[in-house]
């Protein structure tokens, strides 16, 4: 039985009880001895071209980490949901929300028009013979649009110019009109002029200001174009 | 026999330019004869280019028309934007108030001859 | 010290040609056919007391037509197109339009209706057109051309309706035009294009060329048989512009100081030097008949020994030669003159400002 050398709980003696008991615990001469089961634990456990340092390590009482660190591995959000959802061009490929472009025909979509002129009255509180409102602007920005007859006024494509219809979807920076030959024509808003007649009054909206997801231009904040140039 | 010639650049560009004078009954000093012409269109060059800078622009009076003050200039094609600068900025000629009017511009003194802007059809 | 201020004045085009009438291969023909809409004519010939009787004939009696405010949808009707642009050359360019600053349209005898529209306009519209080739990089002009005598440019063709529709409902365009026609059956009388429009109840105004006549005595002209003419074009062809501009070189070059303009040397000391010049509107047709009299009238005894005529053309007209862009930009000159010697040979000028392509 070796002196300790040092005050610490690892070389301290075994207490008065576990050493009584040491035969049934069946513990051996060297556990006992703590620097011999320390030998015998690193030669079981550490791999031997580390040993060589672990050794000098001990010796020069130093803490070296013997393990070699494994990161845990994070589950992925995909594998927690544990349900895999459509990639961009999947989505894209899929295209729910695209208006079938067969079969659509004005007429069906008359009373979206009288729906929305409803609506639009209501929004806009007009009166025949009474000029827009001083917010007019405003609402007119934030509006829905899908019922409207829209017709370009100007484009920067002069085919273009005249095309008529109702709104069926709006996009970011598209609207999709079917017109009354029953064809469905998607016109880019940035680079058009568009008017709708209501009431006896001629709107004229710049395509430029309704480049935004319809979901969004509702919240947004109108900002000022630079130039309403086209 | 058949020769063909193209010549891109031309040596001179030519202007009609008249000379308007604020208050004409009040005349200027002298009669504007077609030597205080040149004088007036060198003063404005020395005004806006300097001594050295305006005397390197060389500018020939081709015709002048003491009536209406009216004249056609000569100019080596690379002073014209600096003729047409000094003539635009002139404000004042012998103390009185006048503007320069560039009515037409060629690089042919031919394109001069002919004017269908103004021409009246009758 | 400050580097020197270098600018540039802009490019310009000056096309000298030598040949003759007689060579088969001379283009003469074609530069004076595809030069539709002439404003002026001048002719210049020392040693004669006056220009000859048969090319004042064959200019002055060109009347030619001015109409106010026509609307574009007239020019595209089928009766009218049937009637005179199939049947002859209409010839006409619209009247106070700056091409540079504004919109300016003509019919070609071609059959072809030009449009040289600006931005907004293009825009609104709806028609059709390309990029104008001088304005490449800041879009400002653009080109619509109307091909008005295609078989299918016809009522209830979708093309037909389209332009019919632009020009009716869209916008109700409005011109002045000066123009002329000149049938192919020459028993049809060409102010007939006068009373059609003007049986719709729009006014139709006929106008005549103006002639100007002016003989120098004792001037001096350049020897155009001593000339090195290859070296000295630029110079005869700016003596030429002098005396169009009636400059009186003796008069002025008598002062250093005032200009140091001189006749081109070597020159002789002529007793006359006619000028005359016509100012108006001038088919092709009529211009060639003017060089062919110059020819036949040089080809008589006591003959000059040369003769020159030059043609303007219109600096606001949207086309120059064979239907090619043209533009203003500093003068829009689309100028050419022939100088006519006895033995049929020529020397022609070409002359275009930076806005034209080349000739």
């Amino acid at each position: 039985m070796s002196t300790p050398t040092q005050d610490s709980a690892v070389y301290s003696e075994l207490p008065a009880g576990v050493k009584r008991q040491a035969t049934q615990l069946k513990l051996a001469d060297d556990v006992r001895d703590g620097s011999a089961y320390l030998s015998s634990f690193l030669r079981r456990h550490v791999a031997p071209r580390n040993l060589a340092t672990a050794a000098a390590a001990n010796d020069a009482h130093q803490v070296v980490l013997l393990d070699t660190v494994v990161p845990k591995k994070r589950p992925s959000s995909l594998q927690k949901k544990g349900r895999r959802q459509l990639n961009a061009r999947e989505r894209r490929g899929v295209d729910c929300f695209a208006a079938s472009t067969a079969r659509q025909t004005y007429r069906t979509h008359v009373p979206l028009h009288t729906l929305w002129r409803g609506y639009m009255r209501s929004l806009l509180q007009l009166e025949p013979s009474r000029a827009l409102a001083a917010d007019a602007q405003h609402r007119l920005l934030k509006a829905d649009y899908h019922g409207c007859v829209l017709t370009v006024a100007r484009s920067r494509c002069p085919s273009l110019v005249g095309v008529a219809g109702i709104v069926l979807q709006e996009t970011r920076c598209t609207w999709r009109l079917v017109t009354r030959e029953d064809r469905l024509v998607t016109v880019p808003k940035a680079t058009c002029v568009f008017t709708f007649e209501l009431e006896g009054h001629v709107v004229t909206l710049y395509g430029k200001h309704f480049v935004h997801r319809p979901a969004d231009r509702c919240s947004k904040k109108f900002k000022s174009k630079a130039t309403i140039d086209l | 026999m058949y020769e063909r010639r193209v010549i891109t650049k031309s040596e001179f560009h030519y202007m009609r330019v008249s000379l308007d004078v604020q208050n004409p009954a009040k005349a200027l000093p002298v009669e504007l004869t077609n030597v205080y012409f040149k004088q007036a269109v060198t003063a404005a060059l020395t005004r806006l280019f300097g001594d050295i800078g305006g005397a390197m622009v060389a500018v020939d009076v081709l015709k002048y028309n003491e009536g209406d003050r009216s004249a056609i200039l000569r100019v080596h094609s690379h002073n014209l934007v600096k003729l047409w600068s000094a003539l635009t900025l002139t404000d004042r000629y012998m103390s009185r108030k006048c503007a320069f009017r560039v009515h037409q511009v060629s690089p042919y003194l031919m394109g001069l001859a002919v004017n269908s802007r103004e021409y009246e059809h009758t | 010290m400050a580097a020197p201020l270098n600018f540039n004045s802009p490019k310009n085009l000056l096309v000298f040609e030598q040949s003759s009438f007689s060579n088969e291969k001379s283009r003469h023909k074609t530069v004076i056919g595809d030069h539709y809409f002439n404003c002026a004519v001048e002719v210049c010939s020392p040693n004669v007391a006056q220009i000859p009787t048969t090319v004042t004939a064959s200019l002055s009696p060109s009347s030619y037509y001015i109409v106010r405010n026509l609307p574009l949808s007239r020019l595209i009707d089928k009766e009218f197109i049937e009637a005179f642009v199939r049947n002859g050359a209409f010839y006409a360019v619209s009247l106070n339009t700056r091409i540079d600053v504004a919109n300016s349209v003509a019919v070609l005898p071609t059959g072809k209706l030009v449009l040289s529209v600006d931005k907004d306009m293009y825009e609104t519209l709806g028609l059709e057109g390309r990029r104008s080739i001088f304005s490449q990089t800041r879009e400002r002009k653009f080109v619509i051309e109307v091909e008005l005598t295609k078989p299918s440019f016809t009522p209830g063709k979708k093309n037909y309706e389209r332009t019919k529709w632009c020009f009716s409902e869209r916008l109700n365009l409005r011109f002045d035009f000066v123009f002329t026609w000149v049938p192919h059956d020459k028993s049809i009388c060409s102010s007939s294009v006068g009373k059609y429009f003007s049986g719709m109840g729009l006014s139709v105004s006929s106008c005549r060329a103006q002639m100007m006549s002016n003989t120098m005595k004792d001037v001096c002209v350049p020897d155009l048989l001593a000339l090195n003419i290859l070296e000295n074009s630029q110079d005869l062809f700016e003596w030429l512009g002098a005396v169009s501009c009636y400059i009186d070189s003796e008069e002025e070059a008598s002062n250093d100081f005032v200009s140091m303009y001189t006749t081109p040397s070597p020159c002789n000391i002529c007793t006359q030097l006619t000028h005359a010049k016509w100012q108006g509107f001038f088919t092709p047709e009529a211009i060639a008949m003017v060089i062919d009299e110059i020819r036949l009238y040089l080809k008589t005894p006591d003959h000059p020994p040369w003769a020159s005529v030059t043609v303007h053309g219109y600096a606001d007209s949207p086309v120059s030669w064979r239907g090619k862009e043209h533009g203003y930009h500093q003068g829009g000159e689309n100028i050419y003159t022939y100088i006519v010697f006895p033995n049929d040979n020529y020397w022609l000028y070409m002359a275009v400002g930076s806005h034209d392509v080349c000739p």
